[in-house]
């Protein structure tokens, strides 16, 4: 058999060489460590969807109110929404027992906004609650309509709170802002409504630097419970405490309740959402008018220095422009940005940058926080206001990171005072946005012709004062616009109340738009 | 009396013999003389005959068909009580035949013997009657030339006496019809006298009968073949001779005895030994109907019960006695334990044979040495190597019924595999631990024998040895173990097997001298080892295919014609029979959703890690050999530069081999297949192969080319060879220290059952989800980049192994897991409880942290979703395996409010119309059935999309209506009572796998025989 050498000695190697050239492709190891985009923004869910869930962790009711649940549903369709209700009554060593969870099965019929006393709910079907001067009580909404919004509202005679609910839970919470200040107390409530146990480690950030208490350290919460914290037991006395919530296992929503007894000038009360970090958070209503204190308060929960910048955008065309406020944020630490200096205010002694160089008093603005060097931060905005009857009243808003061509924005209509004010900003750098406002009342989806085709230009917000248009009466707004908007209602010029997105619409504004 | 003498040309001896019977002093003696081979057409043979017994009767026999039916011959129509049968060299006693008499006649014995000594030394006895045991091998009952000291000369009952000289009742001859005409010589006695025995007759010896034998045969007759026929007839004798029930006892044991003496013979290198054990079952398989023939005339003699025949038998296997006593049959036949002792030490001590020992000895010291943890403490569930249940009757009913229980359940045939494993369980006496360490491990060892079997015909022990050495030390079937990939292993003990048979089809040379068999023999061997490994490890068609091609593009650059016909019909016949033998799965492969998965696998096709020189080195794993990993390369070019002829074309189709199959891997490693394919270690195998034989033909062309060449650089080519060599073992034997090739010491067995502590239960299901290379189950994908799989209980097994196709209800639970990512719900344990799925098992590693070297992070949305579904409890596990039990009621069976899942047509319906959380939940029934008492307002919810569910209460039968679509729902809300469900396989199920168990047979029976076939001369 006559075989042949050559055609083998150059083809096979040949071949191999040639894999061993074209094996060029990196071979880094893949990064298992990938973030997951956790849906912890308030969004409601998209047509579509197989219903949708809201985790509502910061209730209370106390003498001077209650909490009652508010859901929205600005579709045609009624929906079934089954709630199971957590209470949670807090106790002398700072922490809290648990109560039964109940379950309430209700309708929100189409194009209806509907309120659920939660501490009447709670108290008729929890006789051990019966009597008792407070409690914590956390919420589980399942919607079979996804659209449908759940938002929570504390009211009383002299108190108003508004806390949006998340859709998602996650293993880290941040609060960026919280005091445990005399005459204050911080109650940091952590839901977990999963059939397994979850443990949380609970840090603080405050002037004194990083803290990891031992009594936050394995916490556990129980499956399907809710758990309050009395954070000022435990790190006491400080103007401005920023949290940190790490879920060890398990799953929790986690929110804060802060109550100020009026003794140190601050009074009121204020329900909050933790939040997950983003590189970019608007605040579309901006400082609060003259009179007030604001501050911005961004804590950076990561391991390496956040380089943000503070800027304020003005609505006046003709104004001179604000130049962004730098601010380098350590690892694990907060800085507080100051506009509008006034007293009382939650301010710690250190870590506070003043604006009033910058940014000229009275002068109308919106507001957003970007970190640039990938390191992601929570900004929360604290207003205080003097108030005639109350004392000093005190007003948290986390801002948010998404925008949206369609929000639904609540309104309490039974509310005393001036109707809300709507602001809606358009953060895109070059395309102009044109929203229109509808509301819903009694049963329908009514459009206000003078809402209907509003241009906002690029970088620009708009300020809606919606007693110029005849619609205080409404339960909620919609606001619907061609290119993603942010926005907020104010109420008494410092009462926020975010917009909720929805999922299928929102979207994050380009970091580099301006 | 009649003296029936069988002469086969016999030689100067024959007179004496004669003489001797023409001086017996018992009265009334005939004689007949059976003249076969060239004596019966001889004249003058008479003549020889009538100058000693005058009146002896001559039967001529034209054809020459050996002993037994020559002596049947000569015995047809004889008269008188007893018949003397005798060879033609032996010489009696004057006294012989009237001490046998007498003795028959006192003793009532129907068949006696004498005692048998030395032609010329009459003081050394040759033999004193036989024995034999179970099987029936021969135990002599006297040492071979031991000095008769009359220590054997009491008369005594006996197994057998031997044919060279017995007296036999007449009748009883008849009756038993003689000897059997198939075994012609060697055997027929010891049959003969069993079946007396069977037939309730005495059989002694008579030692003061003196009878001197001169052992004569193979002065006339080739007796090479004597172990062979000895072999083939004891198989014979155990398959007839014994009744029903010791058939069923003994017949498993003689083959696994069979089996071990194979494997014995191979590791000592007595390919021929081993040949001899296979054929004579092989054989024996491919005459069954005479076998039952026998059987039958045998039955309506039997009066004693095989019971009381074994007694007479020698105790346990007499060649494992003799080898333990260093004496065997062989020895005998050639010359007793201390000639045959010198022979094998003179072998050993010469050069080829030394070497050879030696490597053997060396690699199975360290193959057992790097193996040893593994089989003492067991081998881990990891990757693909799933236990293998609690039971054989787990495998048998899973083989046997209708029942698919992997996804949601379905109808359908069972994967061969579980015939295999059921078979092989069988035959390991239900040790199915010690079957799975078994065929993993041994994988390993039978790939080397495979290579060894591969190169045989190169006709040079050298170069099997080093073809064999190099294949193992190719760090594939180390990182196959360490990375759990039972289907790489099964592929790489498979492959030479089928490359060997590949070329022996084609008949290229050296095959084509050596080569045996016909091309149909060569396609029903080829479909009989692809179905049988097949059913195991699929993947092997694609081998098969790979491997014909790429022989074929071998020979052309190698710049000669291969015979693509002869290798094409081999290979495609080989796997259209594999299919064929393996039908009614097949046709089920058909239907679904009609996907590649079940044969490739449900991969995923985006890129990989391995880069191209961890391919060439089949650094795929832990086993990273470095630049060792390039010395194999490197003494396998040593083929290409110095080979010639048939050796050079043989080199370049091992190049062939290895390039082709490090491209293919290659180019799946860049994600460049759009189908799931094969993982890198079974794509490799035949690389692996193909480097073996590169290598081989390397050491063939140092023993047949290098002399040709001029005194030259080529010279240094072998030791730079030998080098490499040496450099390559280094690895391997570093890697044996670990005592486990690096597989991991944990596995998610333990991790398991301790987060579930129902997980022996298998009343409820189990979703898996992960890459499928490390699942652990046959699996679909769920995305391009992850699998998922669903079996009954919470702990994988082989029995999930090969999933079939995907049907429309399994693809519901795709469908609600995409569902719960698109945050379409948060109580995915709602939608999975109806399906049965208490578990959602997310499987990241190979084995828990820090066990495993394979990481496979799922999707962290993925994860991250189920985390967050509200009815889903995380339980905590380790590194690597996340585990979720689900908070709603989930099990194969409910009984539900009734009337609840009335009007459920989706599995989505689930989620508004969800299991009642006060579903009694039905556990496994003890003796296999599911019962429960149920309430009167309770239906009966059975999740399962297979059919012919039976559910009764209190023995009335109900109807049941469908549920979400694909269940089933039972009203049983009308009275209340004990509830049995069950489901019965259809008869036609069952008859159509009987029907392939036969087809198999006959296959088998046929391919067997091919194999049997002997070698044909060399050209």
């Amino acid at each position: 058999m006559n075989a042949l050498r050559w055609p083998a000695l150059i083809i096979l190697p040949v071949l191999l060489i040639l894999i061993g050239v074209l094996d060029t492709r990196d071979r880094d190891e893949p990064d298992d460590a990938a973030a997951v985009e956790v849906v912890t923004v308030p969004v409601s869910g998209a047509p579509g969807d197989d219903g949708w869930s809201w985790y509502c962790p910061s209730g209370f009711v106390d003498p001077d109110g209650t909490t009652k649940l508010v859901l929205t549903n600005p579709t045609t369709s009624s929906s079934e929404v089954v709630l199971t209700l957590h209470a949670a009554v807090p106790n002398i060593a700072g922490t809290s027992n648990a109560q039964a969870p109940i379950v309430e099965t209700l309708t929100v019929g189409a194009v209806d906004s509907i309120d659920v006393e939660l501490g009447a709910l709670a108290t008729d079907r929890l006789p051990a609650l019966d009597g008792l001067a407070e409690f914590a009580i956390a919420v589980l909404v399942e919607t079979a309509e996804p659209e449908v919004v759940a938002e929570m509202v504390y009211s009383g005679p002299q108190r108003y709170s508004s806390v949006a609910c998340t859709p998602s839970p996650a293993d880290r919470w941040m609060l960026a802002a919280g005091t445990t200040q005399r005459g204050a107390r911080h109650l940091l409530t952590l839901f977990n409504p999963f059939p397994d146990a979850a443990v949380v480690d609970v840090a603080f950030a405050t002037d004194d630097g990083a803290r990891r208490p031992d009594e936050f350290s394995n916490v556990v919460v129980g499956a399907r419970s809710v758990l309050t914290l009395d954070i000022g037991m435990v790190v006491t006395r400080r103007e401005q405490v920023s949290t940190t919530v790490d879920v060890v296992s398990g799953r929790v929503v986690a929110g804060r309740i802060e109550t100020w007894d009026g003794s140190e000038g601050l009074t009121g009360i204020e329900l909050g959402l933790a939040a997950r970090p983003a590189l970019q958070w608007f605040f579309a209503a901006g400082s609060g008018p003259e009179g007030t204190t604001t501050s911005y308060v961004i804590y950076n929960p990561g391991e390496r220095v956040a380089e943000v910048e503070l800027e304020f955008q003005v609505d006046e065309a003709a104004a001179l422009p604000v130049t962004p406020l730098p601010l380098t944020v350590p690892a694990g630490q907060r800085v507080v940005v100051v506009v509008n200096e006034g007293e009382p205010h939650p301010l710690p002694e250190s870590q506070v940058v003043s604006t009033a160089e910058r940014l000229p008093e009275a002068v109308a603005h919106w507001a957003v926080v970007r970190s640039f060097n990938a390191q992601a931060v929570v900004v929360e905005r604290v207003v205080t206001t003097a108030t005639e009857t109350t004392g000093v009243g005190v007003s948290t808003s986390p801002g948010t990171s998404l925008g949206a061509t369609m929000i639904v924005v609540g309104n309490d209509a039974s509310l005393p005072g001036p109707v809300p004010v709507i602001d809606v900003v358009n953060p895109s750098a070059a395309t102009i946005s044109r929203i229109s406002v509808s509301v819903i009342l009694d049963g329908e989806i009514l459009e206000v012709p003078s809402l209907s085709d509003v241009e906002v230009g690029p970088r620009r917000r708009a300020v809606i004062d919606l007693a110029d248009h005849s619609v205080g009466q409404a339960e909620a707004f919609i606001v619907e616009a061609t290119t993603p908007v942010i926005v907020e209602t104010v109420r008494d010029g410092f009462v926020t109340r975010p917009g909720i997105p929805r999922s299928d619409t929102a979207v994050e504004p380009d970091l580099f738009s301006f | 009396m009649r003296v029936v003498v069988v002469a086969h040309d016999p030689g100067e001896w024959f007179e004496d013999s004669l003489a001797s019977i023409a001086a017996q002093d018992y009265p009334r003696l005939s004689v007949s003389v059976v003249a076969s081979g060239a004596a019966g057409a001889d004249d003058a043979f008479g003549a020889r005959v009538h100058r000693v017994v005058a009146d002896a009767e001559i039967v001529p026999l034209l054809a020459d068909r050996g002993f037994s039916p020559a002596a049947n011959a000569a015995i047809g129509g004889a008269s008188g009580a007893f018949l003397l049968i005798c060879h033609d060299d032996v010489a009696l006693a004057p006294d012989a035949v009237r001490l046998l008499v007498e003795e028959a006649v006192r003793s009532n014995a129907a068949v006696v013997g004498p005692k048998l000594v030395d032609w010329d030394d009459p003081r050394r006895i040759l033999q004193v009657g036989l024995g034999a045991d179970k099987t029936g091998a021969e135990s002599p009952h006297a040492e071979r030339g031991e000095l008769d000291q009359e220590q054997h000369d009491a008369v005594r009952d006996v197994f057998a006496v031997p044919s060279a000289c017995m007296l036999v009742r007449r009748d009883l001859f008849e009756a038993l019809g003689g000897f059997d005409e198939v075994m012609s010589f060697h055997g027929e006695d010891i049959d003969l006298c069993w079946r007396a025995h069977v037939a309730g007759a005495r059989v002694m010896l008579v030692p003061d009968a003196v009878v001197r034998h001169r052992e004569a045969l193979a002065t006339r007759r080739d007796i090479s073949d004597a172990q062979r026929l000895r072999r083939r007839h004891e198989v014979r004798m155990v398959l007839s001779n014994y009744g029903l029930v010791h058939s069923l006892m003994v017949i498993p044991q003689a083959i696994l005895f069979a089996l071990a003496e194979i494997v014995v013979a191979c590791g000592s290198l007595r390919f021929g030994r081993a040949r001899e054990i296979g054929s004579a079952w092989v054989w024996n398989f491919g005459h069954f109907a005479a076998i039952v023939g026998r059987r039958r005339s045998l039955a309506p003699l039997r009066l004693l019960p095989d019971g009381e025949v074994r007694h007479l038998q020698v105790r346990g296997f007499a060649r494992l006695s003799a080898f333990f006593r260093e004496r065997s049959l062989d020895d005998l036949d050639r010359g007793g334990v201390v000639e045959r002792g010198r022979e094998l030490a003179r072998q050993a001590r010469s050069g080829p044979m030394r070497v050879s020992l030696l490597t053997w000895s060396l690699v199975l010291v360290v193959f057992f040495f790097g193996s040893r943890h593994l089989v003492t403490r067991g081998i881990p569930v990891v990757g693909d190597l799933a236990p293998f249940g609690d039971g054989l009757g787990d495998l048998y009913s899973g083989w046997f019924d209708s029942l698919r229980t992997t996804g949601l359940g379905s109808d359908g045939w069972a994967p061969p595999g579980f015939a295999v494993l059921s078979l092989a369980g069988t035959f390991a006496f239900g040790q199915l631990g010690l079957l799975r360490t078994v065929l993993v491990l041994g994988a390993i060892p039978v790939g080397g024998l495979g290579v060894a079997h591969l190169l045989r015909p190169f006709s040079s022990r050298a170069v099997a040895l080093v073809g064999v050495i190099t294949y193992l030390l190719i760090p594939l079937p180390y990182n196959a173990l360490a990375n759990g990939s039972w289907t790489a292993l099964i592929l790489y003990g498979a492959a030479p097997w089928v490359l060997a048979r590949l070329a022996s089809a084609e008949a290229l040379p050296p095959f084509g001298l050596a080569g045996r068999g016909t091309a149909r023999g060569h396609v029903v061997v080829l479909g009989l080892v692809v179905g049988a490994v097949g059913a195991l490890a699929p993947e092997l068609v694609l081998l098969v295919g790979f491997m014909t091609v790429a022989m074929a593009l071998g020979s052309l650059v190698a710049g000669t014609t291969p015979h693509a016909g002869r290798l094409l019909a081999a290979g495609v016949g080989g796997v259209a029979l594999a299919l064929v033998l393996e039908l009614p799965w097949v046709l089920d492969l058909i239907g679904g959703d009609r996907s590649w998965t079940p044969l490739l696998g449900a991969r995923s096709t985006a890129a990989g890690e391995l880069g191209a020189g961890e391919l060439m080195r089949f650094a795929i794993g832990p086993h990273d050999p470095g630049v060792a990993g390039w010395a194999l390369l490197a003494a396998a070019s040593l083929s290409v530069v110095l080979a010639r002829d048939w050796r050079l074309v043989w080199a370049v189709r091992g190049w062939t081999l290895y390039v082709g199959a490090v491209s293919v891997t290659w180019v799946g490693q860049q994600g460049w297949f759009t189908q799931s394919i094969p993982r890198a270690e079974v794509l490799l195998v035949p690389g692996a192969v193909g480097l073996a034989l590169a290598v081989g033909m390397g050491m063939a062309s140092f023993q047949f080319d290098l002399h040709q060449y001029g005194f030259g650089w080529r010279q240094l080519i072998p030791a730079a060879a030998a080098a490499a060599l040496v450099v390559a073992a280094v690895p391997v034997l570093g890697a044996s220290f670990d005592g486990r090739w690096d597989m991991p010491r944990g596995d998610f067995t333990t991790s398991l059952a301790g987060v579930a502590d129902d997980a022996a239960d298998d009343s409820f299901r189990t979703l898996w989800i992960g890459d499928a290379d490390v699942l652990g189950l046959g699996a679909w994908p769920l995305d391009d980049e992850t699998a998922f799989a669903v079996a009954p209980g919470a702990q994988p097994e082989v029995t999930a192994r090969w999933p079939g196709q995907l049907d429309d209800a399994t693809a519901a639970v795709a469908d609600v897991l995409d569902a719960s990512v698109a945050r379409g719900t948060d109580r995915l344990g709602r939608l999975l409880a109806p399906m049965g799925i208490r578990y959602v098992v997310v499987v990241e590693r190979l084995a828990p942290a820090p066990f495993g070297a394979i990481e496979r992070p799922v999707d962290p949305l993925l994860v991250e979703r189920l985390a967050e579904q509200l009815d889903l409890e995380r339980l905590d596990t380790r590194e690597g395996l996340v585990v979720f039990r689900n908070a709603e009621p989930a099990a194969l069976t409910l009984a539900v409010e009734s009337g609840q899942l009335d009007g459920t047509t989706d599995p989505f319906d689930a989620n508004t119309i969800r299991i009642d959380p006060d579903a009694l939940v039905f556990g496994p029934g003890a003796d296999g059935r599911v019962s429960a008492t149920v309430g009167s307002d309770r239906d009966v919810f059975v999740s399962s999309a297979a059919g012919d569910w039976q559910v009764s209460i209190d023995g009335a039968s109900v109807d049941g209506a469908s549920a979400y679509g694909w269940a089933e729902v039972f009203d049983t809300s009308a009275t209340g009572g004990i509830v049995d469900v069950e489901r019965s396989t259809p008869t036609s199920h069952r008859l159509i796998l009987v029907a392939q168990i036969l087809l198999w047979l006959v296959v088998a029976a046929y391919g067997l025989r091919e194999l049997a076939r002997p070698v044909r001369e060399a050209a």
